[in-house]
């Protein structure tokens, strides 16, 4: 048996979770009341996935990614989209420069996207021409202008957030774009709790300093781990008849979907499901995948994938309760046992 | 091996178990519903057996191994079970993992892991096994007397058939009816006297009228065969008797002669229609009787011994024929004024005065018997003779001397006498009190209203037309003052 195919060893795995661990820790001290999307973003980096952040400004969103850049000491990068802003002013552009020879030469000058963490400040401000051209760097990781691709850092994380679609002077993000998000995670208030800790703790909005930080080799070793968490096929089967059941013509397929849904989500939401289910496995000190990891990261994985209908809209339904009602009735393990029969833990 | 397989293949097993017990349970419902309407129509219709216990084991354990067939063949795969048993031990996949790789490392850090119960909600099932059960234990324990009321109420018909069983009898010993045909009549009665049901009574009502039917028919033919039979017998008993009446001494004449040449056609014509039956009779009337046929047949008269026991055969076939009209009425085969007219005559023609008849005539017997008629019957019933009496009509009144009362009749207006007063186009207007209608009964009549009813008031109606006017509570008296 190869080492690719066997089983973590717990003393493989052990440091890999105490270092997520400490991410999350670092991350709950510096951003007060928001555990539960600190692990989110978490699986986002473990599974190399970008992140959608949606909620009203002043939510603490850039904080977030400010804090997971020094958490990491990854390098940082904000870009505010506008109306106005051009593809160029994200990717980088040619200027024409004189060189030592004295000749003159188109040099390139790199963009803010080159670097390892983006925060693409309220994405849906820019027009449809300047978020069509983060499609490549999302999904290659290189940028190609003038007919030349350059690679870009590694790792590379987009975190984006937008507004409710809903303000006025926002662009809907096209669902191709949408679909290279491997999560969407939605910013909501926090308690008034929380919210009295803010006020006392943090004067003047300043963050704390992390008191630990991860370096490049911590991450590239969780990297390595996260390929070798195992994903059974019983797993893989219930992911893949999740991701089926998203379509409303599928068997499976829930009431709620089937008068809601106009779209189902496509196999990159099963490849993003099964490695967010990886990464939370890992967080939870696990070498395999079970049926709770999937359902931990399923909602934040389709809620943005689902396209609905316009009944859905009358019934003022959102995707989130459209997966809720999925989860709830597709059984994980695909026993079909009838309904009056149940299994309890002893 | 790993350490989870003994407690999943327990899992599996309980699951399996669970699943046969649950189908057979369902099942059993339906069995012991299916057990006691089997044995309900088993009750009604027959006899239980005495092993019936051992069918309904049998047929429930048969029931029993198709369950497990059945649960076998929609057995969960395994890997199902074993994603099942991971979700319930919460091991985080570790369990599924362990079919594809080697897991040991993590199974002692995971604990022994704990088998899922497994639970069926089985309270309606339970429910429809205890009515199931009751239905059965009272299928089983319900009187047969009352479940007999239930099925097939019954339908007393028993007087009517015996009714019918007799008058068979009799139709058949009385050669009424072919042996063969009164016993598929007996097997028919049987029939349906066995399934009369009151369920339907119309059906048996119908059918044993349709009997009765057809059992008066056949009386009834008879009976009216025998009565014509009965009449030319009395004919000719009748006629044997003024025969033997006759005195000596005219034995020899034409009248006798005639009259023995009657009896003899008579005779012929009653053995043809095969009325005198000497089956019954006496061994010395029998041979009286063809020995007398014989002389008849030849013109022969029979001597007086021969005709008195020509005449005593005779009498007895009237009897027969009596008797069995008798027994046809008594039994309602026939209608009583049928029976009636085989009563015997009261009052009959005495032949005494037949034979004085027969001697005054001087052989036109013909014309004798032609004024006799019917009252040879001398059945004693009420008939028109042989035919209708003649429409005579005679002693008209004369018209002599008698004419048509003569009576004026008032004169009209000429025509050149008229005088125009105006032509119209429709009948003309009449104003009242100024058009004189004519002369005549209608001179002083006076058209008024339109009324064509309107008479002349006369003097002589003065009281009637003062009463009317005088009735109480219509017009107050006229004040007198």
């Amino acid at each position: 048996m190869s080492e690719s195919s066997s089983l973590l060893k717990p003393a493989e795995l052990e440091p890999a979770t105490e270092i997520t661990r400490r991410i999350c820790e670092q991350m709950d001290l510096c951003l007060l009341g928001r555990e539960s999307l600190h692990r989110l973003v978490v699986i986002g980096l473990l599974s190399r996935g970008h992140i959608l952040l949606e909620g009203l400004p002043g939510l603490g969103k850039t904080a977030l990614v400010r804090t997971i850049g020094n958490i990491l000491q990854l390098d940082f990068n904000r870009v505010q989209f506008t109306p106005d802003l051009m593809p160029g002013d994200v990717l980088g552009t040619h200027i024409l420069q004189q060189t030592d020879n004295g000749q003159r030469e188109m040099i390139f000058e790199p963009g803010p996207v080159f670097t390892n963490i983006l925060l693409a400040d309220e994405i849906n401000r820019a027009s449809p021409k300047t978020q069509s051209a983060m499609l490549e760097t999302m999904q290659e990781r290189s940028v190609t202008l003038r007919g030349q691709t350059r690679e870009l850092p590694d790792p590379f994380f987009v975190i984006a957030s937008q507004n409710p679609i809903e303000m006025e002077g926002t662009y809907p993000l096209p669902e191709a774009q949408l679909d290279r998000f491997l999560f969407r995670v939605l910013f909501d208030s926090v308690d008034a709790e929380v919210l009295q800790r803010i006020i006392t703790e943090r004067r003047q909005g300043d963050l704390p300093s992390p008191t630990w930080q991860a370096s490049r080799d911590d991450l590239t070793f969780l990297f390595s781990v996260m390929e070798r968490i195992f994903l059974p096929k019983p797993v893989a089967g219930y992911i893949a008849r999740l991701v089926s059941a998203t379509h409303p013509d599928h068997a499976e397929a829930s009431e709620s979907v089937k008068k809601y849904v106009q779209y189902g989500t496509s196999p990159r939401a099963a490849i993003a499901m099964g490695e967010a289910a990886r990464a939370h496995a890992l967080i939870d000190g696990r070498p395999t995948v079970g049926f709770e990891d999937v359902a931990a990261v399923a909602k934040p994985v389709m809620n943005h994938r689902l396209i609905l209908n316009y009944q859905a809209r009358f019934d003022r339904m959102d995707t989130g309760q459209v997966l809720a009602d999925l989860l709830d009735e597709l059984d994980e393990t695909g026993l079909d046992l009838p309904a009056d029969v149940s299994l309890k833990n002893a | 091996m790993s350490s989870i397989d003994p407690a999943l293949q327990s899992f599996v097993r309980k699951v399996h178990a669970m699943m046969i017990y649950r189908t057979l349970l369902k099942w059993s419902v339906v069995w012991l519903m299916i057990s006691g309407v089997a044995v309900l129509a088993t009750r009604f219709t027959g006899e239980l057996p005495t092993n019936w216990w051992q069918w309904m084991l049998g047929s429930w354990t048969a029931l029993a191994c198709i369950a497990w067939y059945r649960e076998s063949l929609r057995q969960p795969e395994s890997k199902q079970l074993r994603a099942a048993f991971d979700r319930q031990n919460q091991a985080g996949g570790l369990v599924m993992a362990a079919a594809e790789v080697d897991t040991r490392s993590w199974e002692a850090k995971a604990g022994s892991f704990m088998l899922p119960s497994v639970q069926w909600n089985s309270g309606r099932v339970w429910a429809g096994i205890l009515l199931a059960t009751v239905f059965l234990i009272t299928a089983l324990l319900v009187p047969v007397k009352y479940a007999s009321l239930f099925s097939d109420p019954p339908l007393e018909i028993s007087q009517q058939v015996d009714q019918l069983h007799e008058q068979i009898d009799i139709l058949e010993s009385e050669y009424i009816l072919p042996n063969n045909e009164a016993e598929a009549k007996r097997e028919e009665l049987d029939r349906i006297a066995e399934q009369a049901s009151g369920f339907n009574p119309s059906k048996t009502w119908e059918a044993l009228d349709q009997l009765l039917h057809t059992n008066e028919q056949l009386a009834q033919e008879e009976a009216e065969d025998a009565l014509s039979k009965l009449k030319a017998i009395n004919e000719a008993t009748l006629l044997g008797k003024a025969l033997e009446m006759l005195p000596k001494g005219l034995k020899d004449q034409k009248a006798m002669e005639e009259g023995l040449k009657q009896m003899g056609n008579l005779m012929q014509q009653l053995a043809k229609a095969g009325a005198l039956d000497p089956e019954n009779l006496p061994p010395e009337l029998k041979k009286a009787m063809a020995e007398a046929m014989k002389q008849l047949a030849k013109g022969e008269g029979p001597d007086a011994q021969q005709l008195k026991q020509l005449l005593e055969a005779l009498e007895n076939n009237q009897d027969q024929l009596k008797d069995l009209a008798k027994l046809l009425g008594q039994k309602g085969l026939i209608p009583p004024n049928l029976a009636d007219q085989f009563k015997p005559g009261q009052g009959g023609i005495d032949p005494g005065p037949l034979a004085e008849l027969l001697r005054q005539h001087q052989g036109d017997f013909q014309e004798l018997l032609q004024e006799l008629g019917g009252e040879l019957g001398g059945n004693g019933g009420i008939n028109r003779g042989p035919g209708h009496a003649p429409l005579l009509y005679g002693n008209n009144s004369s018209e002599k001397g008698s004419e048509f009362k003569e009576q004026k009749l008032g004169l009209s207006v000429p025509l050149e006498q008229a005088k125009l007063t105006g032509v119209t186009i429709t009948a003309p207007m009449v104003t009242g009190g100024e058009a004189i209608l004519g002369k005549g009964a209608l001179n002083t009549a006076q058209a008024g209203g339109g009324n064509a009813l309107s008479a002349p008031m006369l003097p002589r109606h003065r009281g009637a037309v003062k009463r009317f006017f005088l009735r109480p509570g219509i017009n107050p008296p006229a004040n007198k003052d």
